[in-house]
């Protein structure tokens, strides 16, 4: 027996797992059987290690060269390092759609082992939507793209892929492969997807809590407090993986930014916008009892747009760097698409009238009166990429031509809301809880505010014009003013009651309050990211030009003066061209850098890798131009100017280290959770 | 013959500059033509822009607008080129008329139903009616703040 086989046998192991698991849970209820639902939980929990060893097996296959099975050799080659060939494990649709079936188990696995106790009677509904979630996965992956399809040769010397073999053939063995997309070979495209799938598939683990309080008729929040940390974790991957793809998107595509509006950028990003708008909705449902249908719909409609995104890079619909190739996934994503979003609105609509809110708005100015505008302008944008998104395919079936929706539309549309956002974010932790008059607020806020007008008056110092600059500026120092000074105003009180210095003052606070504070770092990070992004957007410039060997170019106060152009060969299949360029500054020599194209032999692909020198207020990015011949006598270079470009990854360092303190465990809090009584709901097992 | 001297090096020299500035208009720049290419995707690389596009097609696109630009050309005019060749999906906006019209129109649209579902919400609030005056502890709003504090770290601290 192969390898390949065991692979096979483990994927219809785990599958089978699953199907018993969800029939096992429900029936439980039925029967109110506590046996069966113990059942259920482990057969919930065995398809992780099952899919281990899957994924070990894939893994030793590639990293081995069994170029037998189509898939190790459509994304592997003997000329690849091993590192590669075991990232190569999510370099194709197959092998990623196990990977992801993978990560689904995991995080089943560690939501079934955690104590039940409290939430039993929602434990086999929580059990059934968890494992249909996976037994999806595992569906596509068992009967439509399994990595363990081998090669097989007819008498003619013409070769096909299956599981079994067909009649007359036999086993192909290929002496190389293909080798992996050189796209994917950077260390950024290595980590970036699966960080993204974390926290796309961790977003799972709220769906499935909130789906079992639901199915359950539970007014409570319990469902929120007992999925909250994951939450914060997926949605802390999510964060990372967005950012990560926007940092391997500026080293790699070669055109200087870090955000296309590409159609699977945005089907990654519009889950992390309903995600971001749970994670502050919830808040208002712990502390007021409030916006419970409402988080209801944000959870339904973030799991329903991850099955999207996944249905939309998958299965060719959408054209992007990003995207799998063109699939047979279609029709199956797009049933479980319309099953779970008909079902589970279904249920919503179902126990409709159980979740009445505990209190009811008491006014517009309030905190809870700002997240609701918080959450409503995230809507509004999620609405807005939604129909960019959607607008070609909908041309497409209406005048017969994917009409192209880029950058501008987006740009243009959802600038205005954002720096809504940016407004409210300032405005928002200076509101009182209830309700809060003008006078009150104004006495809020007018510190913070003042402060922000520094912001104006270094802009206009380092001689910025542009109102939309300007404008942008304010209310990121409007912002990062608010949230800092929510720091300063917390530390003061603390000295005054606890008569502690202000550095301990902080700490306690820090301490005490993780979920709060952690929050204002990670509003500060954004504010970073948005000066960032307004560096870049507005003030980008660039130039191309051929030049011969010692010519220049100019770009602002650089200039570039190109020296040198060498070609060697690589090890790992790549032919270099590098040319050597120094970089000057008003005249002073900065550096040298070596921009290169990388031509893959094996994909018959090249890559524009720039060279890079960057400094706290800006990149100079040079790429030597792939479509221009290139020559000793002249080589053609683009170069751009990124002013705060920088500011973009210092602020997401910043963002992710704030959702890491908001999500650090408190064991105080999961003590007092744990101690609360569950109560008895009829039907449910013991 | 010395007008006539003068006439000959005028006429020179406004021919010399005449074929001088049709030698500038015949070489548009790398920048010139990446302003428009940018603003354009080619059919068979969708949602890759033409100026970072570096297949052969789009190498072709690019000197097409080369050429439109060295025969005067305005911006609009090769757009319209390249939509009357290829459809208007090669813009990378569709333009706010017809069919298009839909697309600006929606998010404007959706700000409008964002702002009335606020509003409704806002009218439905229900004042906090006052049933008994509460003990003054908190008589400014920063000693107020400071109990908001110490007891919402009280809060967490039971927990």
């Amino acid at each position: 027996m192969l390898l390949a086989d065991l692979g096979q046998i483990g994927l219809v192991l785990a599958l089978l797992c699953t199907v018993y698991a969800t029939g096992a849970a429900l029936y439980s209820v039925r029967t109110n059987n506590a046996g069966l639902l113990e059942s259920s939980r482990v057969a919930s929990v065995l398809p992780f290690p099952i899919l281990t060893g899957v994924c070990l097996l894939l893994v030793l296959m590639l990293v081995n060269g069994n170029y037998e099975v189509a898939y190790v050799t459509r994304v592997t080659s003997q000329s690849m390092p091993n590192y590669l060939r075991v990232t190569a494990l999510w370099g194709g649709q197959q092998g990623s759609l196990v990977f992801w079936s993978w990560l689904t188990s995991m995080f089943i696995a560690f939501m079934m082992m955690r104590d039940w106790r409290h939430e039993r009677d929602m434990q086999p509904y929580v059990t059934a939507a968890a494992c249909l979630t996976l037994g999806f996965y595992l569906i596509l992956n068992v009967f439509y793209e399994s990595p363990f399809e081998k090669i097989w040769v007819d008498a003619f010397g013409v070769t096909s892929t299956s599981i079994f073999p067909k009649l007359g053939t036999e086993i192909f063995y290929p002496a190389d492969g293909n080798g992996l997309n050189p796209l994917l070979r950077h260390p950024g495209m290595i980590i970036h997807p699966p960080m993204l799938y974390i926290g796309w598939l961790g977003l799972i683990v709220p769906f499935c809590f909130a789906i079992g309080a639901l199915a359950v008729g539970r007014r409570d929040d319990v469902w929120i407090r007992a999925s909250r940390r994951w939450t914060l974790v997926a949605w802390l991957f999510l964060s990372l993986g967005l950012i990560l793809g926007g940092r391997w998107a500026y080293d790699v595509l070669g055109w200087g930014g870090y955000w296309g509006w590409d159609p699977v950028e945005i089907a990654a990003f519009m889950p992390w916008l309903t995600a971001t708008a749970f994670v502050h909705s919830v808040i208002i449902q712990e502390k007021r009892g409030m916006f419970k249908h409402w988080n209801m719909v944000l959870i339904i409609l973030t799991y329903a747009l991850v099955v999207l995104g996944t249905f939309l890079t998958r299965t060719g619909v959408l054209s992007s760097v990003h995207a799998f190739a063109e699939s047979s996934l279609g029709v199956p994503f797009f049933i479980f698409l319309a099953f779970s979003l008909i079902s589970s609105l279904a249920l919503l609509i179902w126990r409709w009238d159980r979740l009445q809110n505990d209190r009811q708005l008491n006014s517009w100015l309030s905190r809870e009166g700002m997240f609701l505008l918080n959450n409503i302008v995230f809507m509004a944008i999620l609405a807005t990429c939604f129909w960019g998104v959607m607008y070609p395919i909908i041309s497409e079936a209406l005048l017969g031509q994917k009409i192209t929706v880029g950058p501008p539309f987006y740009e243009r549309t959802t600038g205005p809301m954002f720096a809504m956002l940016l407004l409210l974010m300032g405005v928002a932790p200076l509101t009182a809880w209830t309700m809060m008059s003008l006078k009150r607020l104004g006495q809020a806020i007018w510190k913070p505010a003042a402060a922000s007008l520094l912001g104006i008056v270094v802009a206009l110092v380092f001689g910025v014009t542009n109102v939309y600059a300007i404008l942008g500026i304010w209310l990121c120092s409007w912002a990062a003013a608010v949230n800092l000074y929510e720091f300063h105003r917390g530390a003061m009180a603390r000295r005054k009651t606890q008569s502690v210095g202000y550095g301990l003052a902080l700490w306690q606070l820090m301490k005490r309050d993780r979920r709060r504070y952690g929050g204002y770092i990670t509003h500060i990070g954004i504010v970073l990211m948005a000066i960032g992004i307004i560096g870049l957007e507005l003030f980008q410039t660039e130039t191309q030009g051929t030049v011969a060997v010692n010519e220049s170019l100019t770009l602002e106060d650089y200039t570039l003066t190109y020296t040198a152009l060498h070609e060697f060969e690589t090890p790992d299949g790549r032919l270099v061209t590098a040319a050597t360029v120094e970089v000057y500054q008003d005249g002073a020599y900065v550096t040298t850098l070596q921009p290169r194209r990388d031509f893959y032999f094996e994909s018959r692909q090249a890559m524009t890798i720039p060279g890079v020198h960057s400094t706290i207020e800006e990149d100079f990015y040079v790429l030597l131009v792939g479509w221009k011949d290139v020559a000793v006598e002249g080589a053609s270079f683009k170069i751009y100017h990124n002013p705060l470009v920088n500011w973009l990854w210092f602020g997401s360092l910043i963002l992710i280290i704030g959702i890491g303190i908001a999500s650090w465990p408190e064991k105080r809090e999961r003590r007092v959770l744990n101690a609360k009584p569950m109560p008895k709901v009829a039907g449910a097992p013991a | 013959m010395r007008f006539l001297l003068r006439a000959l090096l005028l006429c020179a020299a406004v021919f010399l500059w005449s074929v001088s500035s049709v030698q500038a208009q015949d070489a548009p720049t790398d920048d010139d033509v990446n302003d428009i290419a940018k603003q354009l995707f080619c059919p068979t690389c969708e949602n890759i822009p033409l100026d970072q596009c570096g297949t052969d097609a789009c190498i072709q696109w690019r000197a097409t607008i080369s050429d439109l630009l060295a025969d005067g050309n305005t911006e609009a005019d090769i757009k319209a080129y390249f939509v009357a060749q290829h459809g208007e999906r090669v813009l990378n906006v569709p333009t706010a008329r017809g069919f298009g019209l839909l697309l600006w129109l929606s998010p404007l649209l959706f700000a409008v139903i964002a702002l009335g579902v606020y509003i409704r919400f806002a009218r439905n609030t229900q004042p906090v009616k006052v049933v008994q005056a509460a003990p003054v502890t908190a008589t400014t709003p920063q000693a107020d703040y400071i109990s908001q504090v110490e007891a919402e770290l009280d809060r967490r601290r039971g927990l």
